[in-house]
C-alpha cells in the first residue's frame, strides 16, 4: 500500500463521517454549505486515492510514521493534567507545576537538587512575567482556583 | 496638505513618548503568541478612556502598526506566528532562523514591513476618496470570490502535495461552520458544550501551531537529540538593506497586495501575506526555493502585512466599514472618544485625524528602530533549551488563548486541534491550510447565503455571481491559481522522478 492510498482512504473515512454528520439533521438548509464541503473533501480524498494507486514509489515507510509514543507520553500526560487541574487549582498554580513537570521530565541531565534548583527559580521567574503581562499589565481575569 | 498641517502636533513629549511606548509593547505583545494584533489593541482600550484623544488614537495606531510587525519575531525563531497575519512569515522565516540566519531574517521581516507600511500610509493619505469609493463595490458576491480565492492559495501552501493541501483548506472551512449558521441562526454540530461558540480563530492558531511544535522539540529532546545549536552569524544591517532593495518584485507584490486586501471591507490582513507569499512563489524564477530560506518569501509576506494596515483604515474613517478585524476594534477607540467616522472627521476633529494618521508615518519608523534593535538579540531565544521553551510555549499558548474570550473551552479545542494537528503532520498535512479554511469559512459562508438572498430576489445566481468586472476578474485569479498549483505539482514530481 503507497502513502498516499493509505492517507487517501483514511481521509475519505473521515470526509464520509463529516458528510453524514450533514444529512440527518432537523433543518436541512443551515447545512448546505458544511455539505457541500463535506462532498468536496470526498472527492479529494477519492482523488488521492487515484494519485495512489499510481504512485508506487511513496511507500508507507516514507511517512513521518510511528509516531514516538513512548517519548511523548509524559508530555501528553502533563497535557491531560493541565485541561483536567487547571480551572480547580488555578492557572498559575497548575502552570508552574506543568512548566516543571516538562521541564524535569525532559531535562538532558541527571535530576540533582542544583538543576531543579535553578528549574524552580526559571519557573518562578517565567510565572512571574505571565502575572505581570496577563494580570497586571492586560488585565485579563485568569482563573485563581485555589488561590483566590 | 493638511497632513504637513497637523504633523507637528505629532512631535509633543506626550505624544512621542505615547508612541514609542505604543511601538516597543506592541512589538512584544505581538511576539507572544495569541496575543493577535486585534486582541492587543482590544485590550488596550480600556487603558485609553482617561486619555486625550490624541494620544489615545497615537497609542492603539502605534500598537497596531507594531504587534502586525511583532508576530513575525516568534514565527521567525520559533514557528509558532504571534498572529494569522504572521502565517506565511514562518515558511521561509523559520527555515532562515534553522541556517544560523535568525537576525538576518528578522532584518527583512522588518525593513520591508517598514517599506510596506509606509507605502500603506501614503496611499492611504493621497487616496482616501478613491479608495473609499471601490471599497464600496465589494458586495456579497465580490466578497465571495475573494474568500475563494483564498482557498485556491491554500493548496500551494506548506503541504507536500495540493491534494492534502485542499483537503486540509476544506477540513478547515468546515470546522469554520461548527457553531450558529451565520444567516439562518441554526445551531451545527454542537455535539458538546464547549463548542457552542464554534471554533475560535486564535485558538485555532495556537493549538495548531503551538502544540505540534511543542509536541517535536519534547520528542527531540527526549530521543537524546542534542539541542540544534544554531549557529547565529551576525548580519550587516546595510546588507540586509540591499538585499531586501534587490527584491523590488516581492516587496511590490507584498505591497499592491496589501493595499488592496486592506482596503476590502472585512476580508482583512489576516490573509494578505499568504496571498502575497503565494503570488511571489507563483511568480518567483526560483519557485522551488520558497519554503527553504527564501529571504523573497518573508519580504513578500511582511510587507504585505504592514501595508495593510493603513489601507484597513480607509474604509473605516470615511464609511464606518472596517477593513480588518483590528479595525473593527480601532472603530470602538475612535466612537469612546466621540469620534464618528465619516467627513466630521477630516473637518470638524481634522487635528486629532490627521495628528492619528501622522503617527501612522512615524509608527512605522520607531517600529524599525525598535524591531531592529530586538534583531540583535534574537541569538538569545534560539540557544534558549528546548525543554525550557516547550514549557514556556506551553504555558504561553494556554493563556493567549484563555485571553482571547476569557473562555476555558477554547483553551480545550486548542489542546485538541493542536495534538491532532501533531499527527496529521506526520502524514504530511500542513496546518496553514486549515487556519486558512477556518479563517475564510465565515466569510465564504456568510457572503454566498447574502448573495444567494440577493440573486434570488433579483436576477439569478448567473446574474449575481458571474458577472460584473470585478467578479471576473476574481474568478480568472481562482482558475489561474488552480492551474497553476496543478501544473507545479506535475512538474515537482516529473523532477523526482527524473533525479531517482
Amino acid at each position: 500500500m503507497t502513502a498516499t492510498l493509505f492517507i487517501g482512504i483514511a481521509s475519505f473515512l473521515v470526509s464520509l463521517l463529516l458528510l453524514f454528520a450533514t444529512i440527518f439533521v432537523d433543518n436541512p438548509d443551515a447545512y448546505k454549505f458544511p455539505q457541500l464541503l463535506a462532498t468536496t473533501m470526498c472527492l479529494l480524498a477519492m482523488a488521492l486515492i487515484i494519485v495512489g494507486k499510481s504512485k508506487n514509489k511513496e511507500l508507507l515507510k516514507d511517512l513521518d510514521l510511528p509516531v514516538p509514543l513512548g517519548t511523548l507520553w509524559p508530555g501528553l500526560t502533563v497535557f491531560l493534567g493541565y485541561i483536567l487541574l487547571a480551572e480547580k487549582l488555578g492557572f498559575y498554580i497548575t502552570s508552574l507545576g506543568v512548566f516543571l513537570a516538562l521541564v524535569v521530565a525532559y531535562a538532558p541531565r541527571k535530576l540533582t537538587s542544583r538543576n531543579l534548583t535553578k528549574q524552580l527559580l526559571v519557573a518562578l521567574s517565567f510565572m512571574a512575567i505571565m502575572y505581570s503581562l496577563f494580570t497586571v499589565l492586560l488585565q485579563v481575569q485568569i482563573p485563581g482556583g485555589i488561590i483566590v | 496638505m493638511e497632513l504637513f498641517h497637523y504633523l507637528p502636533h505629532v512631535f509633543t513629549i506626550g505624544n512621542l513618548a505615547v508612541l514609542v511606548l505604543g511601538t516597543i509593547g506592541g512589538l512584544l505583545l505581538g511576539a507572544a503568541p495569541g496575543l493577535s494584533p486585534t486582541m492587543a489593541v482590544a485590550l488596550l482600550i480600556p487603558f485609553t478612556f482617561h486619555m486625550d484623544a490624541e494620544p489615545a488614537l497615537i497609542l492603539l495606531g502605534a500598537v497596531y502598526t507594531s504587534t502586525v510587525a511583532g508576530g513575525a519575531v516568534s514565527a521567525i525563531l520559533i514557528k509558532i506566528p504571534g498572529a494569522p497575519a504572521n502565517i506565511a512569515t514562518v515558511f521561509d522565516g523559520h527555515p532562515l532562523a534553522q541556517q544560523g540566519r535568525a537576525s538576518e531574517a528578522l532584518h527583512y521581516c522588518f525593513i520591508s514591513s517598514f517599506i510596506g507600511g509606509f507605502i500603506g500610509v501614503v496611499v492611504m493619505v493621497l487616496f482616501t476618496p478613491v479608495l473609499a469609493e471601490f471599497a464600496l463595490k465589494f458586495g456579497p458576491a465580490e466578497l465571495f470570490w475573494i474568500a475563494l480565492l483564498g482557498v485556491t492559495v491554500i493548496g500551494s501552501l506548506g503541504s507536500k502535495s495540493v491534494l492534502k493541501g485542499l483537503f486540509s483548506g476544506a477540513l478547515g472551512l468546515w470546522l469554520a461552520t461548527i457553531g450558529y449558521s451565520p444567516v439562518l441562526g441554526e445551531e451545527r454540530f454542537v455535539y458538546s458544550d464547549h463548542l457552542t461558540g464554534g471554533i475560535n480563530i486564535i485558538a485555532a492558531l495556537i493549538g495548531l501551531f503551538a502544540i505540534p511544535q511543542v509536541l517535536t522539540m519534547l520528542e527531540k529532546r527526549k530521543h537524546g537529540d542534542e539541542d540544534e545549536v544554531y549557529a547565529t552569524e551576525k548580519h550587516s544591517l546595510w546588507a540586509s538593506c540591499k538585499a531586501t532593495v534587490r527584491s523590488i518584485r516581492a516587496l511590490a507584490i507584498g505591497s499592491v497586495v496589501g493595499i488592496f486586501i486592506g482596503l476590502i471591507p472585512g476580508v482583512g490582513g489576516q490573509i494578505s501575506g499568504l496571498i502575497a507569499y503565494d503570488q511571489t512563489k507563483k511568480l518567483s524564477r526560483k519557485p522551488e526555493k520558497f519554503g527553504t530560506g527564501e529571504p523573497e518569501g518573508v519580504i513578500s509576506a511582511e510587507s504585505a502585512n504592514n501595508a495593510m494596515v493603513g489601507p484597513s483604515l480607509v474604509p473605516l474613517l470615511t464609511l464606518s466599514i472596517p477593513g480588518s478585524p483590528t479595525a473593527a476594534v480601532l472603530l470602538g477607540g475612535l466612537l469612546i472618544h466621540g469620534l464618528f467616522p465619516g467627513p466630521d472627521l477630516f473637518t470638524v476633529h481634522a487635528k486629532t485625524t490627521w495628528t492619528f494618521i501622522g503617527s501612522l508615518l512615524l509608527a512605522q519608523f520607531t517600529m524599525l528602530a525598535f524591531g531592529l534593535y530586538i534583531s540583535k538579540h534574537s541569538r538569545f531565544v534560539m540557544q534558549i533549551p528546548k525543554h525550557y521553551m516547550a514549557a514556556a510555549v506551553t504555558v504561553l499558548a494556554v493563556f493567549g488563548t484563555y485571553s482571547v474570550q476569557n473562555n476555558f473551552s477554547d483553551v480545550l479545542v486548542m489542546m485538541l486541534l493542536g495534538t491532532g494537528m501533531y499527527f496529521g503532520a506526520r502524514l504530511g498535512f500542513s496546518a496553514a491550510p486549515i487556519v486558512l479554511g477556518i479563517i475564510l469559512g465565515p466569510i465564504a459562508e456568510t457572503n454566498y447565503l447574502q448573495g444567494k438572498l440577493i440573486a434570488e430576489s433579483g436576477d439569478g445566481m448567473f446574474a449575481y455571481f458571474f458577472t460584473g468586472t470585478i467578479n471576473m476578474l476574481l474568478i480568472a485569479m481562482c482558475v489561474i491559481s488552480i492551474f497553476y498549483s496543478v501544473i507545479s505539482e506535475i512538474r515537482t514530481v516529473r523532477r523526482r522522478r527524473t533525479v531517482t
